[in-house]
């Protein structure tokens, strides 16, 4: 029992996690419709900003996170500018976009390995308490915070998505590009966006994972990975159906371990992934979506 | 006399030579974008290695190195036959990231993150292969029939066959061909030869462990593909001269060695967008990458 | 030859191709028309195992005696001597024409081992077979452009070569001449009459009434997924009913 409940803790703050890297992932999927893989780097980058400004230059913590969040977004939207933007233009095929992308992301990656070195770097805001008891799990405070403010800002994110203008646009941009420019949405525009936005939420979740664990600049791909799976199992563009497909993806993990080795993690994801491809390649929820058409 | 570092470089250039080539055949010809090519190189170097500490002969754990990656070739052929294009891509990836996984947890067998060192050289036909320069001719006595093999397989009506499939599977299978039986073959004949590679590589390197077949050691192959252009293998052997020469004037500008290797990428990463976007077919291709 | 009987074909709630039944004769021109979206493509797409039905049967004489091929895997059809047409052009657009054609000749080239021991070659009476048909096409001077270059007639005309090469007893024809300029829609015209005279069994998918009625030698009408007359040109010609499909009511 105590184990059961530890590792459902456990699968909740990966989930929380996950769900933040697949968010920003599948927003800017659904309008651009590439997998964007340096998504990965994009939040790797941004933790290593974080701990740049708070760590090293040390500034006040909440100011270090605004300013972590806006630099993701200046990052994000810089490759679009200058990477994406060119190959769109060219009508570049989604196999060169998407290797184009591990281009950006082994960048990025070695780019921080050259400035910071290939050892892990830790930042301690707020030292490892007494972990809480709570039905005989462990859960540390910080877990307690990374689990509520995840779920704070996915709400968030999906007011932001049905009430706003912009977020109304990017739902038509991604619903039919052709469409939206004639009713004068500028798709461009709008892929900008996505992008800045996406990658500002890469932001919020390189914080909480540069608070929860070591970071290191070879982190990028695998959690790109465990982003990616997530939004597949939710079906590819689907926001909630990616933040769904995020929080099965870490009970899977952790109750996965329960059997096998630990450094099985990311291979179970690439299990899950590679099943929901075969046969579930509209994702969990995208029968649902398909229905409703 | 030729250097000792550049007999080094040129054995590198041979093995991957073979890599590149055989993996030309899965994503040029097949249209088959397989990020997992690595780890069949890691898989034939594993058998490989741990059959020879089992008192196998050389010439047994070559071929079984080859032949165990063509397995799992053929496996993963089973596993993406309803995929293509970037979906493809990310599936195969994930390939290279269990058997990551499989490697460094099956300590039993691979010693995990430990690695396998001393690993011997092997004495063919009574001639020792320590000294690099046997070796090379080796590499390249090997690397030279991996060549003929792949382009008698291009050339033939089979390798119509796979070029057909890659353009328009339905259409191929409209005209009676068994479509996943061709991309099954392409993909295990692919593998063989990145086995025999990761073979070639164990034995000269004598020492493997499981970091040397991730995804970042995809990149290299991948560009050299690229930039030797997709369905060219005259083109492919240009590209990894030009590959793995490229980077080495880093290592003498007085770099140090933990900047070397991310330098390198960052190279390898700047080609690979460059290249994609003003050359996207490369030296020699005659086709895009969709 | 071929006997569709009762086919039926449903995506999410609308019915593509309702209870369909007809026969296609040996040695005829079987022509099957109908406006946009009656169901026609699906019905190919049912025969030569692109889609699955939701029910019925199609008995195809194969060598081997009368089979139902419902639920057969595309090439298995192909195989049984079904050579289809497509309506889009699918041509191998990165090998040559002559290489388009060759591969479509026979399966030989599937095996895998006699290809790398060199023991397998397109010998020189495949090659004969091809380069006649680009004679009797008029397209020989195409032969060593990769498929892709074509425009869209020399397209057509290169897929028409590749089906008859195919190993087929009847030929399916998804609108051979749609699309095409003036002079090469002639010359289709010919080899499709010319086909005919050979006595090949086609099925056929045309718009242009003139050209379909002018050719074949019985017509099915097809709407919303119903077959709603089947006749001779002569009576199609007449029927009130087509008229009314066809003009809009």
């Amino acid at each position: 029992m105590d184990i059961f409940v530890q590792l459902l803790i456990n699968g909740l703050i990966a989930g929380a996690i996950y769900s933040l890297v697949a968010c920003g992932f599948s927003l800017i999927y659904s309008t651009n419709k590439f997998i964007h893989f340096a998504h990965g780097g994009v939040i790797i980058v941004s933790s290593y900003i974080f701990y740049t400004l708070f760590s090293i230059l040390h500034l006040e913590f909440y100011l270090s996170c605004i300013l972590a969040i806006l630099l993701a977004g200046l990052v994000g939207y810089l490759i679009n500018q200058f990477i994406y933007k060119p190959f769109r233009k060219r009508k570049a095929s989604n196999s060169i976009l998407l290797i184009a992308s591990f281009g950006v992301l082994i960048f990025l990656e070695s780019m921080l390995l050259i400035i910071f070195g290939a050892n892990v770097q830790t930042i301690d805001y707020i030292p490892n308490a007494q972990g809480l008891s709570v039905l005989g799990a462990i859960i540390t405070p910080l877990q307690i915070v990374i689990i509520i403010s995840s779920i704070i800002l996915l709400i968030f994110f999906y007011f932001f998505m049905k009430k706003t203008r912009i977020g109304k646009a990017m739902r038509a941009v991604s619903d039919n590009p052709d469409v939206a420019e004639i009713v004068g949405i500028s798709a461009s525009k709008i892929y900008a966006w996505t992008f800045t936005i996406g990658s500002m939420v890469a932001g919020i979740a390189a914080i909480l994972i540069s608070l929860e664990q070591n970071i290191e600049p070879s982190m990028g791909s695998s959690l790109m990975i465990k982003g990616f799976t997530a939004a597949v199992i939710g079906g590819l563009g689907s926001v909630p159906g990616a933040i769904f497909g995020a929080f099965l993806l870490g009970f899977a993990e952790n109750f996965g371990i329960w059997y096998l080795p630990s450094g099985y993690k990311d291979a179970i994801a690439f299990v899950l992934l590679f099943l929901f491809l075969l046969f579930r390649p509209n994702g969990i929820l995208g029968l649902k979506y398909n229905n409703q058409k | 006399m030729i250097s000792a570092y550049f007999i080094h470089l040129l054995i590198l250039i041979g093995i991957y030579i073979i890599l590149a080539i055989s993996l030309q055949l899965a994503v040029g010809y097949g249209g088959l974008l397989n990020l997992g090519h690595i780890s069949y190189f890691g898989i034939g170097a594993y058998v490989y290695t741990i059959l020879l500490f089992h008192g196998v002969n050389f010439w047994i754990c070559f071929l079984l190195a080859g032949f165990s990656a063509a397995f799992f070739g053929w496996m993963s052929a089973i596993g993406i036959r309803k995929l293509k294009g970037d979906y493809l891509a990310l599936v195969t990836l994930g390939f290279s990231f269990v058997t990551y996984a499989v490697l460094i947890n099956w300590t039993e067998l691979t010693r995990g993150p430990l690695g396998i060192a001393g690993i011997p050289r092997p004495v063919l036909f009574g001639f020792g292969t320590n000294e690099n320069m046997v070796y090379l001719v080796f590499v390249f006595v090997i690397a030279a029939i991996s060549y003929f093999f792949i382009n008698k397989i291009v050339s033939s009506p089979f390798g119509k066959v796979v070029e057909a499939v890659r353009d328009d599977e339905i259409s191929a299978k409209s005209l009676g061909k068994s479509t996943f039986k061709i991309k099954c073959i392409n993909l295990a004949t692919s593998a063989f030869f990145a086995g025999i590679a990761g073979c070639l590589y164990a034995s000269y390197i004598t020492f493997i462990d499981p970091s040397s077949f991730t995804f970042s050691n995809v990149i290299p192959i991948i560009l050299i593909i690229i930039i030797g252009g997709l369905a060219s293998l005259p083109g492919t052997i240009l590209a990894t001269f030009f590959i793995i020469l490229l980077p080495e004037p880093l290592r003498f500008i007085g770099f140090s060695s933990s900047i070397v290797g991310p330098a390198r990428q960052i190279v390898y990463a700047l080609i690979l967008l460059i290249v994609l976007y003003y050359k996207p077919r490369g030296f020699y291709g005659k086709l895009d990458l969709e | 030859m071929l006997k569709i009987r009762n086919i039926q074909k449903h995506f999410s709630g609308i019915k593509a191709v309702d209870g369909c039944s007809f026969d296609v004769e040996k040695g005829k021109i079987t022509a099957l028309i109908g406006p946009n979206g009656s169901g026609k493509t699906t019905m190919f797409n049912l025969i030569c195992g692109n889609i699955k039905s939701d029910g019925g049967e199609i008995i195809f004489s194969t060598p081997t005696g009368e089979r139902n091929i419902v639920g057969m895997p595309i090439e298995k059809i192909s195989n049984y001597g079904i050579s289809r047409l497509f309506q889009q052009s699918r041509l191998f657009k990165n090998l040559t024409v002559l290489e388009n054609l060759l591969v479509s000749e026979d399966n030989e080239d599937q095996k895998f081992w006699k290809n790398i021991f060199g023991l397998n070659k397109f010998d020189k009476s495949k090659i004969d077979k091809a380069n006649k048909i680009l004679g009797d096409f008029e397209i020989k001077d195409i032969a060593h452009l990769t498929a892709g270059e074509l425009s869209f007639g020399q397209k057509r005309l290169v897929e028409i070569a590749r089906n008859i090469l195919n190993y087929h007893t009847v030929l399916v024809l998804d609108e051979p001449v749609a699309g095409v300029n003036p002079k090469i829609r002639e010359k289709i015209a010919k080899i499709i009459t010319q086909l005919k005279k050979d006595g090949e069994t086609i099925l056929l998918i045309e718009h242009d009434m003139q050209f379909t009625l002018g050719i074949s030698d019985k017509v099915i009408v097809m709407d919303a997924g119903k077959i709603i007359t089947t006749g001779t040109p002569e009576e199609i010609r007449n029927n009130p009913e087509v008229l009314r499909i066809y003009l809009g009511k």
